[in-house]
């Protein structure tokens, strides 16, 4: 629309302004042309009628000389001549009579033969005699006669009776003329309206000249005329006689050599004679043309004067539309001057937002730098400390290595220094190893139960040292055989717990608890783990940013904890690479709620579905003072086909067994909770044996250390004990192990697993050499050391069977690598080449290390430094594993 | 047809030239860098080829003109008209406006041009339509009177008449002397019509002679009015009385006219001015006029030379209409009309052209001066009439005058019968000359000649042929039409080879004569041989001639017809070349191509004759 109006605006001045010129131009053209044909008409009018006077002049003169001319035939008549000489005589006496010579005008008589007789005698045959000679008794023509050097109009009229001649009986007149000069005519044709500058012809009807008066200064030179006239440009007329017969006087003009004329054409009908005015246009009308001019030139002044005036409201317009336009477009160029300054302002902002970002991003960078330097420093310090207190320990223990009391303690300082060193080493590393991207997951079908179990049993020490009541807490767990990387959500749930045990006040509550939630996916199982402490908490900036790495909540309390500020940044890397996510909830100074979601494969491997039918179980009587947790264990058992009863009270308890033997639908198992307000699990379970049953497995559930009552359980009854949370996993084993007693037993009574053993050790450095050497020899067992790899390889090709049970074996090794020494020996002829268990045992504590191993052929991997219950569990799993292989 | 078998024979005529001569050589019009306008003029007489056709060729370089000669009557020009077949130019010598009314409109009107305007009008009146158009303009008068051998007349004591009295007088005195007082050719159609009007004029320009004469001209009357008429008749039959005309008058040609007249066996004849300078006897002869009977009643004889007219067809393009005015007023002009005849004792009806007098017409001035030149009545029906009638009376036909009188009526009304087609010619041939072949229309007219006289060879002017033959059915008179109207002998002989060539050669060399090179045109046609001639800046030279491919054997003798005029060039050129024994055909050359038409042949096919090249080639 605006373009469109802007159009408008520009085209409307010029439309206007073509629309008037065209009017000018179209009312200029009429106008002129209206008085031309106006000047035109006047001319011809004027024409018209000063030819007409001319052409009655002449005919009055033509009339007065036939007068004359019939006067002196009448006379002649009369007349007798003897001799032609009278007829010469008579001619003379009569001319003097009528004065004819007066008007130059002669008379004469023609005889038979055409000679002319005159008043001064006999001539020749007059030229024109052929003229006369058709019939008629009167011709009036222009004669070029020879006889008379002019030409002269003529009047011939011939005698009804020829006057013979008495003496010349052959002779004899026939005609009488009357020769009038034509140029004494000329009066009549010229015109002084003119000037005198009308040039006359004489025509014969048919438009040939009638006598031969063509000269040079003739405009027409040819011999017929009227012919010539026809052809002449813009002439109006193209039959010119046919005109001349509707209009007894024609006028128009034409162009001839450039000069415009206008000719008047008349007719003297009754001579067969037509008069024609030749005039040049400018001497036509003079005075009226002139007139017509001038009023021309005023209002052409006019026109002139009013174009310019319209040309200056034309640019008056122009101009002002050109403002309009000059101030649109300003307001325009405004407009877009203030889109530009917005676009600035806006690239301003993006650009003082980008500061701000790069800003952000430098104090980011610069909290990075300065948490790296505090990290530095903590580090330093965290490491010096341990570090202190081993060399420090490491003195002291020299000095006093005859105090055996000392010895223990200095002893247990150092190993506790020294664990703390190895975790903060393992973290350094694995947040290295986290944020260079090459963390990858190690999956495995796994145990949930295990994972918990193992959980428990290393965080329930340190529970118990700082005084927390920690509770593990089961709900609703279905899968527990799952794919996971059990390395790692160990680390991730230890990690919370450690944190929990740390950030917590001595005496403190920490709760565990493991949940399986509705599954989103058929073969993801979601579990979620809740650690929530009653401890210190976190200030909400903190918990922003608890995920960092290198960050640590600068608070007086906390700072004497020993972190490396890399935990939850391990943690959350770990769950972000397992698809897992971690939410915090704390408040200082009221504690801390982590929860972790992570879906986890479901494991193919089949659950024995039969289990319990085939061990006969199918009725089951929990007692716990929770009914949640009874609920818990209903929940657990469905689809096992074992029909769960609950009861809150042991005494209920004893009740409900006695009645379901009286009634021959005895319990199979009955779970007791230890800890029961009234009457506790020991004493139900010895109610039980003593009123109701002495055969049913009874198995205390407890989240304590059962050891301190396990001898008084077991005499009052108990077949087992199962630690909390439930899991039927660990029922399920429990119930393996009842029914088995004697395995039970021997596993029980059980040594260490090293004991007796001869090991083939691979290590090139002495020192871990010599410690090791010294914690096998604690377990019982012997072994023999080699420096790399090509040694051990060696050694053990020597060999005999049963020589070594065992080769442990170092990975980073110089001439040949542990993963190299154990592929060749997995090659060699030995007769237990492929079967005896080859342990890693290295400082290179990666899961990715731990595959390495594993490809290359070894049966476990142990991390440096040598944790012996953890050798004696990997030595133990790994010979259990070949046991149930040979079988 | 006749488009479709020119180009036929063209490719034949090619394709043999080409075998006979070889190919590769150019030939005059080949590769000419601008083609000439080209302008076909049809002369009334070969009189005009001795100096006037040479003098417009020379005036229009640049125009290509294509020549011939045609009948001297208008007849023609019907004819032609009616096939659209007009030349650009018309030359006529017999004139009436009623002979030419009915192809008015092939014809442009002059009656708006300057050149008419430079005319006296009193003369155009008669060329004049009541409408005003005016398509003829006439070339200067020739003065056509009695010529007296005015030393034999002195030598017989004796004086030229001036009146008719006198005249009788001189004729009974010279036949008692043994001398012819007149003679003249009675052969000719004209001579029969001048004598018998002549002798009469004062009784035709009487006040009845006049008026019945201008009934006659405007178609008023076609029968002569016994009041004027018959007392013409009378004054004839006492004159060939008086004369002693005879049979052996009939038979006479004008050369055997002036030849008696050289020799003092004639004392009187019919003569122009330029017939007398042509026949040499110029210096013994007056012309005096046809005598009245008083001297003031005598009248000399006179009549346009020649009357000019264009194609309408030149004003379909300007520049062409221009051309062809051009070339008119050059016809016109003083120089075109010096170029006519002697060039003199002509009367100029252009106000601008002044001709000399001889001694011949020193008498004639005061007859000038008294308006006494009687323009002759020249209808054609007038000379049809006049030759039949004044032969049968002096072969004494009519008992009388009246009986002549009558007879002249009855022959003005035969003509008023319609036509009948006596001929078809089947295949019309070009004109057209072409420097590979020649002509292919006067080819055929001259085979068909040779073909009849059954000479061995032939030759004669290509202008002999009255332009373009066509095809289609032809009265007898028509067929008259297709060669030139003019008396042209054919003269038999024997030549040998080198005789033959000396002869072309000195027949194109010729200048002046009757029967002069023009141009390409108007080159000689050979029959039974063929040239090769090469153009150069003087003019035309022979080459070699050739017979059936093979030149031509230089000392062995051939049979010869040769079609030319004798006494104006042929005997003369004949006897140059050492041939002086020679016959006459016993037919003439119109009567023999007329007669082999008329028995229904067709006719010879044309033969290229020629092959002309250009002097550099």
């Amino acid at each position: 629309m605006k373009t469109e109006r802007k159009k408008y605006h520009k085209v409307f001045p010029a439309v206007l302004a073509v629309s008037l010129l065209l009017f000018l131009m179209v009312g200029g053209i009429y106008f002129t042309e209206y008085l031309r044909a106006r000047i035109f008409e006047e001319r011809t009018t004027q024409l018209n009628e000063i030819t007409s006077q001319v052409r009655v002049n002449l005919d009055n003169v033509l009339d007065s000389h036939w007068n004359y001319l019939t006067a002196a035939v009448n006379v002649l008549k009369q007349q007798e001549f003897d001799t032609a000489e009278e007829g010469v005589g008579f001619v003379k006496e009569l001319e003097s009579l009528l004065e004819i010579e007066n008007y130059s005008s002669r008379l004469v008589l023609l005889d038979r033969q055409g000679n002319c007789y005159d008043a001064e005698g006999k001539h020749g045959v007059w030229s024109d005699i052929d003229r006369i000679s058709g019939g008629e008794k009167r011709y009036t023509f222009i004669t070029d006669s020879q006889i008379y050097e002019s030409s002269y109009w003529a009047f011939v009229q011939k005698l009804d009776v020829p006057l013979v001649i008495r003496e010349e009986p052959d002779t004899c007149f026939t005609h009488v003329l009357l020769l009038k000069d034509v140029y004494t005519l000329a009066e009549y044709y010229d015109s002084a309206a003119y000037g005198s500058q009308n040039e006359t012809y004489i025509l014969k009807s048919n438009g040939t000249r009638m006598h031969d008066d063509i000269s040079e200064d003739n405009t027409i030179q040819s011999y017929n005329v009227l012919k010539v006239l026809e052809e002449m440009e813009g002439q109006a007329y193209p039959d010119i006689r046919g005109a001349l017969k509707e209009n007894n006087i024609i006028s128009t003009n034409f162009t001839y050599n450039g000069i415009e004329y206008f000719y008047c054409l008349t007719s003297l009908a009754e001579y067969d004679t037509l008069l024609l005015f030749l005039i040049p246009a400018d001497y036509v009308a003079s005075g009226t043309v002139k007139m017509v001019g001038a009023v021309i030139r005023m209002l052409l002044f006019l026109l002139m004067s009013l174009l310019f005036m319209l040309m200056l409201v034309v640019i008056s317009i122009v101009r002002q539309q050109s403002s309009i336009r000059l101030y649109r477009q300003e307001q325009e160029n405004l407009r877009r001057q203030e889109e530009l300054n917005a676009k600035l302002e806006e690239s301003n902002a993006l650009l003082a937002r980008s500061k701000e970002t790069a800003e952000q991003a430098f104090r980011i960078a610069e909290e990075a730098n300065r948490a790296k330097s505090s990290f530095l420093s903590n580090m330093s310090h965290d490491i010096r400390t341990p570090m202190n207190a081993v060399v420090g320990f490491a003195a002291l223990l020299a000095r006093d290595a005859d105090r055996p009391d000392k010895v223990r303690e200095y002893t247990r300082k150092i190993t506790s220094s020294s664990q703390h060193l190895l975790g903060l080493i393992n973290d350094i590393l694995d947040i290295s190893k986290i944020e260079a991207g090459k963390t990858v997951l190690n999956l495995s079908d796994e145990s949930m139960v295990d994972l918990i179990e193992n959980i428990d049993s290393i965080i329930r020490p340190q529970m118990k040292a700082k005084g927390h009541v920690f509770e593990v807490l089961n709900s609703g767990l279905k899968h527990e055989q799952v794919v996971m990387d059990k390395l790692r959500l160990n680390q991730i749930l230890l990690n919370l717990l450690s944190n929990a045990v740390k950030y917590t006040p001595e005496g403190g509550c920490v709760t565990f608890t493991i949940q399986e939630l509705k599954q989103h996916a058929r073969k993801l199982a979601h579990f979620r783990f809740i650690v929530q402490d009653n401890g210190y908490g976190m200030s909400r900036e903190y918990v922003k940013k608890i995920f960092q790495v290198f960050t640590r909540e600068e608070d007086s309390v906390t700072n004497k904890i020993q972190g490396t500020g890399l935990g939850m940044a391990i943690t959350k890397n770990l769950l972000d690479l397992m698809g897992g996510k971690i939410q915090v909830e704390s408040e200082k100074g009221k504690g801390s709620t982590f929860t972790v979601d992570l879906e986890l494969q479901i494991s193919d491997q089949a659950v024995d579905q039969d289990f319990w039918q085939k061990k006969g179980i199918t009725r089951l009587l929990t007692v716990d003072d929770e009914e949640v947790i009874c609920q818990n264990i209903q929940l657990t058992m469905e689809g096992t086909g074992v029909q769960v009863d609950y009861v809150l009270e042991g005494e209920k308890a004893v009740e409900l067994v006695k009645q379901s033997e009286e009634e021959g639908q005895p319990y199979h198992v009955v779970l007791l909770d230890w800890k029961m307000p009234g009457m506790d699990g020991v004493e139900t379970a010895r109610r039980i044996r003593k009123e109701a049953s002495e055969s049913v497995p009874i198995l205390v559930l407890t989240s304590y250390d059962w050891p301190e009552i396990e001898e008084q359980a077991k005499a009052a009854g108990v077949d087992a004990f199962l630690s909390k949370p439930f899991f039927l996993t660990s029922f399920r084993q429990k119930m393996d192990v009842i029914r088995g007693d004697e395995q039970e037993a021997k596993t029980d009574n059980e040594q260490s697993v090293l004991e007796g053993m001869h090991i083939l050790v691979a290590e090139d450095n002495e020192i871990n050499a010599e410690i090791l050497g010294e914690l096998l020899d604690m377990s019982g067992a012997s072994c023999e050391i080699c420096e790399n790899g090509r040694l051990a390889v060696e050694a053990f090709e020597k060999s005999v069977h049963g020589q070594y049970d065992l080769i442990l074996m170092d990975v980073q090794m110089p001439v040949m690598n542990g993963y190299e020494a154990t592929r060749t020996i997995r090659d060699l002829g030995h007769p237990l080449a492929l079967t005896i268990p080859i342990i890693a045992m290295t400082a290179n504590a990666f899961a990715e290390d731990i595959r390495d191993a594993l490809e290359a052929g070894m049966n476990a991997h142990v991390a440096k430094p040598i944790d012996m219950a953890v050798l004696e569990q990997t030595v133990r799993a790994v010979l259990e594993t070949q046991s149930e292989q040979e079988y | 047809m006749q488009k479709k078998k020119c180009p036929v024979f063209l490719l034949a005529g090619l394709i043999l030239i080409a075998g006979l001569n070889g190919c590769g050589k150019k030939t005059v019009g080949s590769g000419t860098a601008e083609k000439k306008e080209t302008v076909t003029v049809a002369f009334w007489s070969d009189q005009l080829t001795e100096n006037y056709g040479q003098y417009l060729q020379k005036t229009f370089p640049e125009v290509d003109f294509e020549f011939y000669v045609i009948t001297n009557s208008t007849d023609y020009y019907r004819f032609r008209a009616e096939r659209k077949a007009l030349p650009d130019i018309l030359t006529v010598r017999r004139f009436s406006l009623g002979d030419v009314a009915s192809f008015k409109d092939s014809l442009m009107d002059l009656s708006d041009t300057e050149l008419a305007g430079t005319f006296h009008q009193s003369y155009l009146r008669s060329y004049t339509y009541s409408d005003g158009t005016m398509n003829w303009l006439p070339a200067c008068a020739e003065i056509d009177s009695i010529l007296v051998n005015q030393a034999l007349l002195e030598e017989h004591k004796l004086d030229i008449p001036t009146d008719y009295q006198e005249f009788t007088e001189v004729c009974v005195a010279l036949k008692e002397a043994g001398i012819r007082p007149f003679r003249s050719d009675f052969a000719a159609d004209y001579t029969c019509m001048e004598i018998l009007q002549g002798l009469s004029v004062q009784s035709l320009t009487s006040q009845e002679g006049r008026e019945w004469r201008q009934q006659y001209e405007s178609g008023q009357t076609n029968q002569l009015s016994r009041e004027v008429w018959l007392p013409v008749f009378e004054r004839m039959q006492e004159f060939i009385d008086l004369a002693g005309i005879g049979a052996s008058d009939l038979e006479s040609s004008i050369a055997d006219t002036y030849y008696g007249f050289q020799e003092n066996e004639t004392a009187m004849i019919r003569g122009t001015s330029a017939e007398a300078v042509r026949y040499n006897v110029e210096e013994k002869a007056v012309m005096i006029p046809y005598c009245g009977e008083t001297k003031e009643d005598s009248w000399y004889l006179s009549y346009p030379a020649f009357q000019i007219a264009a194609n309408v067809k030149a004003e379909e393009s300007p520049k062409r209409e221009k051309l062809i005015l051009d070339i008119m007023s050059a016809m016109l002009g003083q120089e075109g009309l010096e170029h006519i005849a002697t060039g003199q004792d002509m009367i100029a009806y252009n106000k601008d052209v002044k001709l000399e007098c001889s001694s011949i017409l020193e008498r004639m001035q005061p007859y000038i001066d008294n308006n006494r030149l009687y323009i002759r009545l020249a209808s054609a029906d007038m000379f049809s009439a006049s030759r039949r009638v004044v032969r049968g009376m002096i072969l004494g036909e009519y008992p009388d005058a009246e009986a002549a009188f009558d007879a002249f009526n009855e022959a003005m009304k035969e003509d008023d019968e319609g036509p009948s087609f006596a001929a078809h010619i089947d295949t019309g041939y070009s004109y057209r000359f072409e420097p590979e072949g020649g002509s292919p229309a006067a080819s055929a007219v001259m085979n068909s000649l040779r073909e009849e006289l059954g000479t061995q060879f032939l030759t004669g002017q290509s202008i002999n042929v009255s332009g373009d033959i066509l095809s289609g059915d032809y009265t007898e008179e028509e067929l008259r039409y297709l060669t030139m109207g003019e008396a042209v002998e054919i003269l038999l002989c024997e030549m040998t080879g080198r005789q033959l060539t000396d002869y072309l050669n000195q027949v194109f060399a010729a200048s002046g004569k009757r029967g002069s090179v023009i141009n390409d045109s108007s080159l000689y046609v050979s029959s039974g041989f063929e040239m090769e001639v090469r153009k150069t800046d003087n003019g035309y030279m022979l080459e070699k001639l050739t017979m059936g491919g093979e030149e031509l054997a230089l000392d062995d003798i051939y049979s010869v017809a040769v079609l030319g005029n004798e006494w104006m060039m042929q005997k003369e050129v004949l006897a140059s070349v050492g041939v002086t024994e020679y016959t006459r055909s016993e037919n003439t050359y119109k009567q023999i191509i007329t007669d082999r038409l008329l028995t229904g042949k067709q006719l010879a096919a044309p033969t290229p004759y020629i092959t002309l090249r250009r002097e550099a080639d």
